[in-house]
């Protein structure tokens, strides 16, 4: 497919690159700004899909950060089963919800390029903001 | 590119200008963000129109949105810039096709 991406969107020498794979496009969001504010690329993805779709592409992943309940058919189990066979050098984090997600990104962030910008709780929270103001948004 | 991201960023905000990126491959879409976040933009990603809506019903800051036009979904490119226009009139949307064809049907409407 898209043999594309090594050179911008994989990682550098001496980086570590990051894929998070969430399906709520506010949880993904935030979750990847914090990584990115410790000194990771990330890449973002909604599906397990995407995460093959970026190894077909040539990608370089060193840790995905999956969501275990994901949609269209691949939940983040059977994705770390895959990644396991295929690609065993990328490790498969499978937090269960947004607040353990917060903190496996925290943990991340203790060993990354930068130091940690602020608790992982602070992501929670802002996750949780974003989505009140779309609930009561609600425009048609 | 720079450039272009001093052109958006608002003097009164202290903040890098936003794209939200909407693109369902996430093979392009992961090349087009890095591209702009090297470029000093801050990006936020969206793989369909509904995520998109999504954001920007949070109020999450966006400065323009960039979208393709082909997208899996009820909304492709051109009826998220309607429901943007109609929302959120201060944000411009520009949309994009990798479809030759498409461009010659897109053009008499957008000019």
């Amino acid at each position: 497919m898209h043999k594309l991406i090594n050179d911008k969107a994989a990682a550098e020498p001496g980086s570590n690159t990051l894929m998070v794979v969430e399906p709520d496009v506010l949880a993904r969001m935030c979750l990847a700004d914090y990584l990115r504010d410790c000194g990771y690329k990330v890449i973002e993805g909604g599906l397990a899909q995407d995460v093959f779709d970026i190894l077909e592409a040539g990608g370089t992943i060193d840790v995905i950060l999956a969501e275990v309940n994901l949609p269209g058919g691949i939940d983040g189990f059977a994705l770390a089963s895959q990644i396991r066979k295929t690609h065993p050098g990328i490790d498969v984090i499978l937090p269960l919800g947004i607040a353990k997600a917060a903190d496996k990104a925290g943990e991340l962030c203790e060993d990354g390029p930068k130091e940690k910008p602020f608790h992982p709780q602070e992501v929670v929270r802002r996750i949780n903001m974003l989505r009140e103001r779309r609930r009561t948004s609600k425009p048609s | 590119m720079a450039n272009s991201a001093k052109q958006l960023h608002n003097s009164d905000i202290d903040r890098k200008p936003v794209v939200l990126v909407v693109e369902d491959e996430v093979v392009i879409r992961s090349l087009l963000a890095t591209f702009l976040r090297d470029s000093d933009f801050a990006v936020v990603e969206a793989a369909n129109a509904d995520e998109a809506v999504a954001v920007l019903s949070s109020q999450a800051p966006v400065d323009i949105v960039f979208t393709d036009f082909n997208m899996p979904g009820e909304m492709n490119g051109m009826a998220l810039a309607g429901w943007v226009h109609q929302h959120h009139t201060e944000i411009p949307v520009l949309v994009t096709t990798g479809a030759a064809d498409m461009l010659e049907i897109l053009g008499p409407v957008l000019n």
